[in-house]
């Protein structure tokens, strides 16, 4: 270590004389010990010994901090989870077309899909919330080099234009599916402002230690078996404890791959239709809609068509059963108002506009949704197929009548 | 890299141990690689510039140093040049391009002109300063030219100070690079606990205050005043908690090292009068602005009219220095005019405003409102807080109106209560520190063995478990 001190040296820097000096260098032959090295060897013996008295009480004070937090950091680390969102999104490309990423405990989804965007290249992204997330490379023509699925990037209306500022301008990516929600537009929702430091997310400034603050849980959701060291050790091509013991994650699409959807259709749309009775957890009541977020929504296109993007503004659909209960509900007056003045902003910038929030005209039923608002691949797939018919380059880009027979041709459920 | 992240956690202890195993000159190389990548770690390309402006002011000092009359002027003015130029470049470009923008649309010009697309370099100003006092001390002769460029680099770019501070000179920093410091238990434990308490001000208190902060302050408009008087009084103490914090991070980092840096801040809140604010607060940053802008301007030397002007100007610059933007003048203007108006009561008052808990109050307070500026996103949002601080107290009759304002200030009451306890902590032992005219930590270690112990694990698990480590950075990372 550093405290080296040469013998002609004293502890203080100084040079000793050449007197003083000449005995301690022979100390290995003399006999009798003088006092400079009498006082030298007690001054290292108390560097010594304080040193040791350090590290003594270093580990002391670390011991329980190192034991409690040794058995997350195996679990976290190993699962990729303490990883930052573009190691994550470098390490999905590289893996194989199965690879799943589905985080438990960590929350880089922006930065990650953002990098996604940027590493997969393709001329075509949808962007939204998980609400856009069920859009497939395969729909298109061309597969992963022509599409990506960007859903779960935003959570309000004021992150599309933030994401969007980090996508490259006049890049490789051209088209935009934009997947807005109509809570976005309602001032009594509660993430109707902005979020002051979204920015950070996307600029992937996400901290480990954020995660292995959830360690405690780690140790609760051991217990309680909700993931086991054999699926965390046996798991191939999965990233994050979810995608390695649930198999619940993005695909290397950026679609979602949902595992844990139950058979029962009741039970799927029960909570969405709790959350409508009870007007929570985004379906919060509202009459009237958000002049605020209607101003944020035209510079959103403004600032899309600046960078050389081309988007298409959709509402994702709901289930029919939803869709009937949002019809009558006396509490969200707003809603009926979304679509019309949606559409409205979009024509005043020449962008196209789909209202897909009733899909029961698509043919879509409630047995291929995931839950009340989250549609299945064949809802979206029908979307896809509408749009396609009047808009040009998703013309070009999907084989409408190929994927019409798929979801034609596909089992009962949400998958395709 | 960030100081609260696992990255610097992984790296702190690597690189100290491998500087305490390494030769003198090893210990050299073995900084400035670390430094390179602990600010790499922000935009790797960026170090190209801090380390051209590293090879310019090396070469200008040598040269200053060889030079006499107009030819050291003319290096001191090619180094200045090309460091205040950097800073321009990159962080007054687009302020000016947007104000002529606005200047030619209300003359009716029609010349639109466009930002540039340029991120702000992280800590630029910092740097930028530390290298400029660097040329500025070796043509005043109070600093012989470094020779060896490792060294001079390293003056530079030292990770602890690189990113935000404190703001270093050559002749408290440069000499004690050539010293091998043997490892020294008492100094690393020293510093380990200062870097422990400057991580319980950042996560525990700044950035548990940063929440309320950021979510009031993002659309002050559609909040009550009490929100906004919640949010600017914790604002008050985040960027306290934040900076100082960091400077704790730093100063204790490099006293691990054996490396001394200077004091950047002497609880500042218990400051009587706004000019002892200032001389307790960024004390690095004021001391350069005295030293290389205020005393050159004329100092205490001319008449009370210049001196006051000089001062207006001195901390406007300082406003401009921490933001390009018409609300950091602002604030750097309201803390001029409070000296001067401090300072023609105390003349005509014959110094008789002395000071008192009262003016405890009223220093925080006017510091606080200047600080409404620094924090708003734009001149109008400011003044529209400043003129709501007083508004709507009558809706506050209610628990249930309570939890509505938490919630619209993006809180809820046991956040609050957790920042609250955090924030009445730091504010005792700053309290306790500045009875004493000492430090906390020197003081904690004053105390009895378990009392210590019980400290130094209450302040670690507070850490550890009320702290926040998402996505807030240090306040002073953006200057």
């Amino acid at each position: 270590m550093g405290g080296r001190t040469s013998p002609s040296v004293a502890q203080d820097g100084t040079e000793l004389p050449a007197k003083v000096r000449r005995p301690i260098e022979g100390l290995a032959t003399s006999a009798v010990e003088h006092p400079i090295q009498t006082v030298e060897k007690r001054r290292v013996s108390v560097l010594v010994a304080s040193r040791r008295q350090f590290w003594r009480k270093l580990g002391l004070f670390l011991l329980p901090f190192a034991t409690f937090f040794s058995f997350p950091l195996l679990v976290l680390g190993w699962s990729s989870e303490l990883l930052s969102a573009r190691w994550i999104a470098a390490l999905h490309l590289r893996a194989g077309q199965d690879a799943l990423y589905g985080a438990a405990y960590s929350n880089p989804d922006k930065a990650y899909k953002l990098e996604s965007i940027r590493l997969h290249a393709a001329p075509i992204v949808a962007v939204g919330t998980s609400r856009v997330m069920q859009f497939r490379a395969n729909f298109f023509r061309g597969g992963e080099a022509t599409f990506y699925n960007g859903g779960g990037m935003v959570a309000r209306l004021w992150d599309y234009r933030i994401a969007l500022s980090h996508v490259p301008a006049h890049g490789p990516t051209r088209y935009l599916l934009v997947g807005v929600d109509p809570w976005m537009f309602n001032a009594a929702w509660s993430g109707s402002t902005p979020d002051a430091g979204v920015e950070q997310d996307y600029a992937g400034n996400g901290n480990a230690l954020d995660t292995l603050q959830h360690s405690a849980r780690v140790y609760t959701d051991y217990l309680h078996g909700k993931f086991g060291l054999r699926q965390l050790f046996g798991a191939v091509d999965r990233f994050g404890v979810n995608a390695m013991a649930r198999n619940n994650g993005f695909r290397h699409d950026g679609s979602y791959h949902y595992a844990d959807v139950p058979a029962d259709v009741g039970e799927r749309l029960g909570d969405t239709l709790d959350r409508i009775r009870t007007r929570t957890r985004r379906f919060e009541a509202g009459e009237t809609l958000d002049p605020v977020a209607m101003v944020e929504l035209g510079r959103l296109l403004r600032t899309a068509r600046e960078r050389g993007l081309i988007p298409v503004v959709f509402l994702p659909p709901f289930a029919p059963a939803v869709s009937a209960a949002l019809r009558v509900s006396p509490a969200h007056g707003y809603m009926h108002r979304v679509a019309p003045a949606v559409s409205a902003a979009c024509t005043a910038q020449g962008v196209a506009f789909f209202d897909a929030s009733d899909c029961k005209q698509d043919g879509c039923a409630d047995e291929e949704f995931i839950d009340g608002f989250h549609g299945g691949e064949k809802t979206y797939a029908r979307l896809l197929v509408r749009m396609a018919a009047s808009v040009a380059f998703l013309n070009a880009h999907v084989d409408s009548a190929a994927l019409h027979a798929r979801v034609a041709a596909a089992p009962p459920g949400p998958s395709l | 890299m960030l100081f609260n992240s696992l990255e610097f956690l992984i790296f702190f202890p690597l690189v100290t141990l491998l500087y305490f195993a390494l030769p003198l000159r090893g210990r050299w190389i073995l900084l400035l690689v670390a430094s390179s990548i602990f600010y790499m770690a922000f935009i790797p390309k960026y170090v190209v510039i801090i380390y051209a402006t590293i090879v310019i002011d090396y070469v200008a000092g040598i040269y200053i140093e060889r030079s006499t009359g107009a030819r050291r002027k003319a290096f001191l003015v090619m180094s200045l040049c090309a460091n205040i130029g950097v800073l321009a470049a990159f962080k007054y470009c687009n302020f000016l391009i947007e104000n002529v923008d606005l200047l030619a649309r209300m003359l009716g010009l029609g010349m639109p002109l466009r930002p540039l697309d340029v991120v702000l370099p992280i800590g630029l100003s910092f740097h930028t300063f530390q290298a400029m006092s660097y040329t500025i001390e070796v043509y005043r002769g109070r600093q012989p030219a470094e020779r060896n460029f490792i060294v001079y680099a390293l003056y530079v770019m030292f990770y602890p100070q690189l990113v935000a501070g404190p703001i270093e000179r050559p002749q408290n920093i440069i000499h004690q690079f050539y010293v091998e410091h043997p490892f020294d238990p008492d100094r690393v434990e020293r510093g380990l606990k200062r870097m422990l308490w400057g991580m319980f001000k950042k996560v525990v208190v700044a950035d548990r205050l940063a929440v309320i902060v950021g979510a009031v302050y993002a659309a002050p408009r559609v909040q009550p005043g009490p929100a906004l008087v919640l949010a600017t009084v914790c604002f008050a103490f985040q960027i306290y908690a934040d900076f100082s914090g960091y400077s704790d991070i730093a100063i204790g980092a490099a006293d691990v090292m054996g490396i001394d840096l200077m004091t950047n801040f002497r609880q500042p809140y218990v400051s009587r009068t706004v000019s002892e604010f200032w001389s307790r607060w960024h004390i690095s940053l004021s001391s350069w602005f005295r030293d290389y802008l205020y005393i050159p301007l004329g100092g205490n030397r001319v008449g009370p009219v210049r001196r006051r002007l000089n001062l207006l100007f001195t901390f406007l610059v300082s406003g401009l220095w921490h933001g390009a933007s018409w609300t950091f003048v602002i604030w750097g203007g309201l803390n001029g005019l409070f000296l001067i108006v401090e300072s023609l009561l105390l003349d005509t008052r014959s110094r008789t405003v002395r000071p008192s808990r009262w003016g405890m109050v009223r220093t925080f307070a006017l510091v606080t409102v200047a600080w409404v500026f620094f924090r708003a996103q734009s001149v109008t949002d400011g003044w529209h807080i400043v003129r709501h601080l007083g508004s709507d107290w009558g809706t506050l009759r209610s628990a249930s109106a309570v939890r509505t304002l938490l919630a619209g200030a993006g809180t809820d009451p046991s956040h609050l209560a957790i920042a609250l306890v955090g924030l009445a902590v730091m504010c005792a032992a700053d309290a306790w520190a500045a009875r004493h005219d000492s430090d906390v930590v020197t003081l904690a270690d004053r105390t009895g063995s378990i009392r210590r112990w019980v400290t130094y694990y209450g302040v670690a698990l507070g850490v550890t478990f009320l702290g926040i480590f998402g996505r807030q950075q240090f306040i002073y990372f953006q200057f």
